[in-house]
């Protein structure tokens, strides 16, 4: 063995200090669950609150969850996000951890698709109903507080998660993460968000959650600079 | 013997005792940790050596697969295998360094003599002439006198390039420590290596 090898694991190996082993990727995405969700769902109720004092005050954002936590389609809608934020958080999370299967990108994409899928549909019905005239993909700017306050939550937290592995391969680990963490935003928003998810308002969410790990990631570097 | 890399027993065996040498190692066991070091050099030397074939590079890629083991330790769970978690680690660096060395390539081109930038012959003398420095058995030398604390200093923070943080994290130093070490380090260093014609 090379000499100066040699010397640089006799150097790691002194003083060698015992370490906390990081936590298996399923304890893991309950953390990010039970952190996230209710700061998500919370935020979100409060957020639409102050939009239906607005402009329908005969309605609340309690009412509107109830309405579509009773209803089947929504439902339905629902349990596809929440198995995509579920998959996607966790294969992000495995693959922070290097020796595990890189082929859990795969979980997340049955849901995903099943999403899509419904969303799709949505907007299908929206443009019979209203006709091409009227049907836009131009940006619903007063949809964005919600999309802010419903995405903050999940995509810090994952940031704090992954943080603590080791990203091998960062472009899926990020995109892993981003799709887990706006989908979790996204149940608070088709709970208490009044217009039906449409790709336009799944948009607004991916683009807010890539801004907030990038931020997330700018902070966390930048403390961990100073720290130095 | 029999060579563990083409008897499956061996090779689940050796693993094993990898694992466990591992977790020993994330408990503090600094004897098991020096042994685990050691045992897997050849293998992640092999992994590097399928992208990388020049020596001295291989082995400046081994070093950096080992700090990153060591700083990312805590990561290794010891229910699951132990080589493909290595594997991927000396994978990822390596990458990182075959791309450290197309941009440093794009970037730089190597001349058999230097060209001449103005007419002074000082300005047109080989380094090798005139410094002490330029000869690399006088620094291993000039290294070789620094006390042991000041030569991981200059190792780990000049040598390897690392940060503040992550020499205190490889040589278990504080930050301070480092700073004071480096410093004296060099003020020393630099008494040694005065050019020739200085002196």
């Amino acid at each position: 063995m090379n000499n100066s090898t040699e010397n640089l694991i006799a150097s790691l190996s002194q003083d060698l200090t015992p370490v906390k082993r990081l936590a298996s990727p399923a304890k893991r995405l309950l953390g990010w669950v039970a952190m996230a969700m209710p700061v998500s769902l919370i935020l979100g109720a409060l957020v639409e609150q102050q939009s239906f004092a607005l402009v329908f005050e005969e309605r609340q954002s309690f009412q509107l969850a109830v309405e579509r936590l009773s209803n089947a389609r929504s439902l339905f809608e629902l349990a596809a996000i929440l198995m995509t934020a579920l998959t996607a958080g966790y294969a992000a999370l495995c693959s922070s951890q290097p020796g595990r299967s890189q082929k859990v990108w795969m979980l997340p994409v049955l849901p995903f698709l099943t999403w899509l899928a419904l969303i799709t549909e949505s907007c299908w019905q929206l443009f019979e109903q209203v006709g091409p005239d009227q049907f836009s993909f131009a940006p619903h700017w007063a949809c964005y507080p919600s999309v802010v306050a419903t995405g903050a939550a999940p995509a810090l937290v994952m940031v704090i998660l992954l943080k603590r592995g080791l990203l091998t391969s960062p472009t899926l680990t990020v995109g892993l993460a981003v799709l887990a963490a706006s989908a979790l935003g996204a149940v608070g928003l088709r709970l208490f968000h009044p217009p039906d998810a449409t790709v336009m308002l799944l948009m607004w969410q991916l683009i807010a959650t890539v801004t907030f790990l990038g931020l997330s990631s700018m902070v966390s570097a930048y403390m961990s600079h100073r720290a130095e | 013997m029999t060579d563990p890399r083409t008897n499956p027993d061996r090779k689940a065996e050796q693993d094993r005792q990898w694992s466990t040498w591992m977790a020993q190692a994330q408990d503090g066991d600094a004897v098991a940790y020096q042994k685990l070091l050691g045992a897997v050099v050849p293998l992640v030397r092999a992994i590097v050596g399928k992208r990388i074939n020049d020596p001295d590079k291989i082995e400046d890629v081994v070093q950096e697969v080992l700090l990153s083991v060591h700083k990312n330790r805590h990561t290794y769970d010891p229910s699951l295998a132990f080589k493909p978690w290595i594997g991927t680690i000396a994978q990822r660096r390596t990458i990182d360094a075959l791309r450290k060395m197309y941009r440093q390539g794009a970037h730089e081109t190597l001349v058999d003599e230097y060209p001449e930038t103005f007419l002074a012959d000082e300005t047109n003398t080989l380094p090798e002439d005139d410094l002490v420095f330029a000869l690399g058995d006088d620094l291993n030398r000039a290294l070789d006198t620094l006390p042991a604390g000041q030569r991981t200093a200059v190792e780990l923070l000049k040598l390897r390039e690392m940060s503040l943080k992550e020499a205190s994290e490889a040589s278990g130093m504080s930050v301070a420590a480092l700073k004071v070490a480096m410093h004296r380090a060099l003020k020393s260093l630099r008494a040694q290596m005065v050019p020739k014609s200085e002196q």
